[in-house]
């Protein structure tokens, strides 16, 4: 199997090590009311789906990245490598997004309250 | 009570030792040379120096008009001319600034390089002494890499400079394609651990031509 490296190019699979499915990288939150639940799912449960596939590989042998590669257990081939890290990174951005608007309807509150407040006095 | 041996005046003198003792093996027209004047620092900019660090380096391999702007993945960078100076890259966001010892503490020499303001934003550690490096040129050098190296080394794939890390044989390694030599033979320097520098030795010269 020969895993197309996003930086390095073609590499054997043996310089790999993998370490299973890429959802490993979205750590629950420890302090959630739902915490227990969420860590056990994160923990054990786990999808065997007989066709795509995502994991993390680690390239041991080579430059020491993390890889996301999707992978279709069927046939083995695979469809798609990506840097774990920047993938980390994108799903950051993207839930920074999703609480962004909250910030800003936290502000408008804040200064309906100023507003409140000066007419008050 | 037994008398303790007197200690001597002058404190016992130590003398450096190459992980292979200045290995050196010519047949058939390739030669298998084992490099013993390098230093080695490894170099890893600190979160937010990257940027710095990559315009530092293509100001000191004058990399900046012509060619690659900045270090690659892929590719050493090399000062032309003496003394050897020569940046490769070994992991992500990790380094070897190899350059020839002259006598001073590796880690200065390479502050030197450096310059430095931007030496104090790297992560620097002399690995001169852990690494074993074998000059393998000549002829038939790409088919001693024929069974040892899973990279492809032809001259299409592994133009001069190209710099991988690969198993051979289980051994982690490093694999850099250097400057031609003389009738444009080939020259590739392979670099693995001192510790097993013996082991790494075995399975080059285990290939062909060294070994029929």
């Amino acid at each position: 199997m020969i895993i197309n490296h996003p930086h390095l190019g073609p590499r054997d699979a043996s310089e790999f090590t993998i370490l299973g499915d890429a959802s490993l990288i979205n750590r629950p939150d420890w302090q959630a009311r739902d915490a227990d639940d969420a860590f056990y799912n994160y923990q054990y449960l786990r999808d065997n789906p007989a066709g795509l596939h995502r994991e993390l590989w680690f390239h041991e042998q080579g430059d020491r990245s993390w890889l996301v590669v999707t992978r279709d257990t069927v046939t083995h081939a695979v469809i798609a490598v990506a840097l774990a890290s920047d993938i980390a990174k994108a799903a950051k951005a993207k839930t920074a997004q999703k609480t962004a608007p909250k910030k800003v309807a936290a502000k408008k509150t804040a200064a309906k309250k100023a507003v409140i407040k000066r007419n008050a006095t | 009570m037994a008398k303790s041996a007197p200690m001597s005046k002058t404190p016992p003198s130590l003398t450096a030792q190459s992980p292979l003792g200045g290995y050196e093996m010519i047949t058939g027209g390739t030669s298998l040379i084992e490099i013993t004047s390098l230093s080695m620092v490894s170099v890893a900019p600190l979160a937010g120096s990257q940027t710095a660090f990559q315009t530092a380096m293509a100001k000191l391999f004058k990399t900046g008009k012509n060619g690659s702007p900045k270090p690659k993945a892929t590719m050493a960078l090399d000062r032309s001319g003496k003394p050897r100076c020569i940046l490769m890259p070994s992991a992500q966001n990790h380094w070897f600034l190899c350059f020839d010892d002259d006598g001073t503490n590796p880690i200065d020499a390479a502050k030197a390089l450096l310059g430095k303001s931007l030496s104090k934003q790297m992560a620097m550690t002399d690995q001169s002494d852990s690494w074993v490096i074998l000059a393998l040129s000549g002829f038939y050098s790409r088919q001693t890499l024929a069974r040892i190296c899973p990279i492809d080394c032809s001259a299409s794939a592994m133009p001069i400079g190209t710099t991988a890390r690969a198993s051979m044989e289980h051994l982690g390694a490093i694999i850099t394609r250097r400057p031609d030599e003389g009738d444009h033979q080939p020259c590739f320097w392979l670099l693995s651990a001192r510790s097993s520098a013996a082991s790494f030795l075995h399975a080059i010269i285990g290939s062909p031509p060294f070994r029929n």
